[in-house]
Formats: C-alpha cells, sequence, structure tokens
C-alpha cells in the first residue's frame, strides 16, 4: 500500500468573515438587545414609580444617608436654609414629603433632589447665589422634581439595569452600586423634566414672594461664569440650554401674569 | 469614559497584535506542514501494508492556548446572542494543527516513517482567577504510535 501525502484543509475548519465583521454585528446585535432593554425597563420604572409608598422611599433613603444623616449639623444657616424650603414647599398642596435640607461641601455650583425628600444644595451654589430669591428658585426646582418623581425615576432605572447586567453575568455583579456617585448619576434628568420642574418652580416662587424676581437670574450667573456649556457641572449640562431657559421661564412668567420685578431678599 | 477609552484602546491593540500573530503562525504551520508532508499520519489502528514493523513507540505534541482580550470580548458579546463563535475558530485550528506538527517533528526526530492510530485531545486549564471558574487555556494534545518499518 502506498501511501500519498498530502496536506490538510487549509479553509474548512476557518470562518469565512472578517473578525472586524463578526465584531460589527455582535456589537450592533448587544446595542440592539440593550436599547430594547433600556425602553422596558425604562417602561416598567414610570410604572412602578407612581406605586412606590412613601414609607419605602423613606427607608431606601435611609440605607442611602444613613452616615449623612448622622453629621448633618443644625447650624443657624442651616435652619434658614430649612425654614425657606419648608415655606416655599406650602406652596405645594398635595406634597407626601418631608423636605430636607442638607448642605454638600462641594465648590461646584450643583444641587439635588435624592430619594425620601431631601434636597441637597453644595457650598458653591450658595456662594454663588446673591440673593435669597435665586437660592430659593433653585430649590423650588428640586421640589418640582419631587413632584414629577424625577429623583426616582433615573435611580430605578440605574438599579434595574445593573441588575439585569448582573443576572446575565455582566458588570461584576456588583448591585449595591447605591454609592454616592451611582446615586448621583442616577440623579440626572432628561430636558422634558427640567422644564416641568423650571415651571412648577416659577409657580412656588410667585406663591411664596408675590413675583417672580430673581427666578432664573442664578442660570444667567451660570452661563456669564463659563459660557463653555461642556465644562459646565452635570447640574447644569444635561439641563436644557441656559439663555433658552431663561427665556422661557420669562415667557412662562409673562403669560401666566406673574411679575418680573420685585423687592428681592438678602442672601441668606 | 476614561473605562471606555481604555477599553477601546485595549480592543484595538489585542486585535492588532493577535491578527499578527494569527498571520505568522499560519505562515509558520503551511510551511512546516509541507516539510513533514513525508512522515504519514493515520488514525487507522493498524500499520497499514505488509512491510514489518521494526519499531513502535508513543510520539506526542501538545499545544497550550489562551485567547486575547479582543476574542475573549466578541466571544462575550457572543454568548448573548448565541451563534458561531467565530473569534475562537480561528484559534483552535491553529493549536489543533501545531500539536499534530509538533507529534510529528517528533517522529521525524526518532527515525519514525509513520504515525498511526492518532488521536486529539482536549482539555481545559480553570484559571487561578475567579475561583478556578474562568479559563485560563485549553490544551490540545495529539497523540499516535510512531512506527519504524523495515527498510
Amino acid at each position: 500500500m502506498k501511501a500519498t501525502p498530502r496536506l490538510p484543509d487549509d479553509k474548512v475548519n476557518l470562518p469565512s468573515s472578517h473578525p472586524l465583521s463578526d465584531a460589527a454585528q455582535l456589537i450592533a446585535g448587544v446595542a440592539g438587545i440593550g436599547l430594547v432593554l433600556f425602553a422596558l425597563i425604562a417602561y416598567f420604572v414610570e410604572l412602578a414609580l407612581w406605586l412606590l409608598p412613601h414609607e419605602s422611599e423613606a427607608e431606601l433613603a435611609q440605607t442611602l444617608w444613613p452616615m449623612e444623616a448622622a453629621a448633618t449639623e443644625q447650624d443657624e444657616r442651616q435652619q434658614r436654609l430649612q425654614a425657606l424650603l419648608d415655606a416655599l414647599a406650602e406652596g405645594w398642596e398635595d406634597n407626601p414629603y418631608e423636605l430636607q435640607l442638607r448642605i454638600m461641601d462641594d465648590p461646584q455650583p450643583n444641587a439635588f433632589a435624592a430619594p425620601g425628600g431631601i434636597v441637597l444644595v453644595t457650598e458653591g451654589l450658595l456662594e454663588l447665589s446673591e440673593s435669597e430669591n435665586e437660592l430659593a428658585f433653585v430649590l423650588a426646582h428640586e421640589i418640582g422634581h419631587f413632584r414629577g418623581r424625577d429623583h426616582l425615576r433615573g435611580l430605578g432605572r440605574g438599579v434595574l439595569f445593573q441588575l439585569v447586567l448582573a443576572s446575565i453575568g455582566i458588570g461584576g455583579g456588583d448591585v449595591s452600586l447605591l454609592g454616592k456617585t451611582g446615586l448621583l448619576a442616577g440623579l440626572s434628568f432628561s430636558r422634558e423634566q427640567e422644564r416641568e420642574a423650571d415651571r412648577f418652580g416659577l409657580d412656588l416662587i410667585q406663591r411664596h414672594y408675590g413675583h417672580v424676581a430673581g427666578a432664573g437670574v442664578f442660570f444667567e450667573r451660570l452661563a456669564q461664569d463659563d459660557p463653555i456649556s461642556a465644562r459646565l457641572p452635570s447640574f447644569v449640562s444635561t439641563h436644557p440650554g441656559l439663555e433658552e431657559r431663561v427665556v422661557e421661564l420669562r415667557k412662562l412668567a409673562r403669560k401666566r401674569g406673574y411679575q418680573l420685578e420685585g423687592q428681592e431678599e438678602p442672601k441668606l | 469614559m476614561a473605562d471606555l477609552i481604555g477599553l477601546l484602546i485595549l480592543l484595538l491593540v489585542t486585535y492588532l497584535t493577535g491578527r499578527w500573530f494569527e498571520r505568522k503562525h499560519f505562515a509558520s504551520i503551511r510551511a512546516r506542514e509541507q516539510q513533514l508532508a513525508p512522515v504519514v499520519i493515520t488514525t487507522l489502528r493498524s500499520v497499514p501494508g505488509d512491510r514489518p514493523v521494526v519499531q513502535a513507540a508513543l510520539v506526542t505534541g501538545s499545544v497550550v492556548v489562551s485567547l486575547d482580550y479582543f476574542k475573549r470580548f466578541l466571544a462575550g458579546l457572543r454568548a448573548l446572542i448565541g451563534g458561531r463563535i467565530r473569534a475562537y475558530e480561528p484559534l483552535l485550528d491553529r493549536a489543533r494543527r501545531e500539536a499534530m506538527l509538533r507529534m510529528r517533528e517528533q517522529a521525524r526526530a526518532r527515525g519514525y516513517d509513520m504515525v498511526i492510530n492518532m488521536r486529539l485531545e482536549t482539555s481545559r486549564l480553570a484559571s487561578a482567577a475567579s475561583n478556578g471558574k474562568g479559563t485560563a487555556g485549553v490544551e490540545i494534545l495529539a497523540f499516535g504510535t510512531g512506527i519504524k518499518l523495515a527498510p
């Protein structure tokens, strides 16, 4: 018997497609699945948002902010800000929250609405505002976020998305992402949510002061401070354009017959 | 954002290096297959033909391979969608052919004319990381009986 040496088949076990086309196909597929997942998650969060009892939210807030709760120092400035917040919140008739004001030691001007009715303001924000009315509008805007439950929406999506990722084995499986950074990242809202919070905030300001002087001045100040919006803190950059917001606020004030001029209270 | 850029750079670099090594390896495999063609391999269990056998012994060739980051990434995405893990196929093809080549090189070095009853085996090497659940790589072993025929 004679053996004829033959070379092995060079192609049959190799894929015919280029690895990069394979990669493109995979990424497109996964992105598609991701989009569908995100849409589903957003839908379920929207459903659950209005069903979450306030007790559960308070419990959630307790697990999120235990340190801050202990560290809250009741100094005079804090008390005055709290009083302002409470006074503004009176304009919201069916307010289920006991709003709490907390000051964050951060030089960036920023404010957040966090679960449990906690309004966070940074030292930078307190410094930048030049009258009570300016600051009051930012607080009223944050109250507007509570009304729209925006503070739970972003968080809910974030948590659910992480859960889904963890359950399919990617993302490290660390669902305890409710650290401070993760939380604040979950607190960025859509433009429409911001506009709605602006509108409600303006109503609160009118109810409290009888005029809306100072509302929006803060945005103008921010815009002047740093015209390159890319360099602005997240609180601002995820918001609609600053000038655009001021214009819209003026328009709305005129439409509702709010006075744009008035006596502004001195800085707190 | 920095994470994402890091990931993209890692993917790009490992894709390019992986491609380069793969091409080089395939070129070497093809050249050596040509060279070693006279050492016949067969999966038959007995020596074909009727020439008497003067010497017979086990010959082996073993290759351990692992993945690069780019291939691992593609396989990770593939795990979500399903289907052929195309990124792995050339790697395993290279490993099998390399293992058979090493076996034949051993056979030739010992002066054997052929290798009969050739088999391939694959075993997974557990990774020390992730509690031994991950795979560090696979070993492909080619083995058979080297045969020296009477002149």
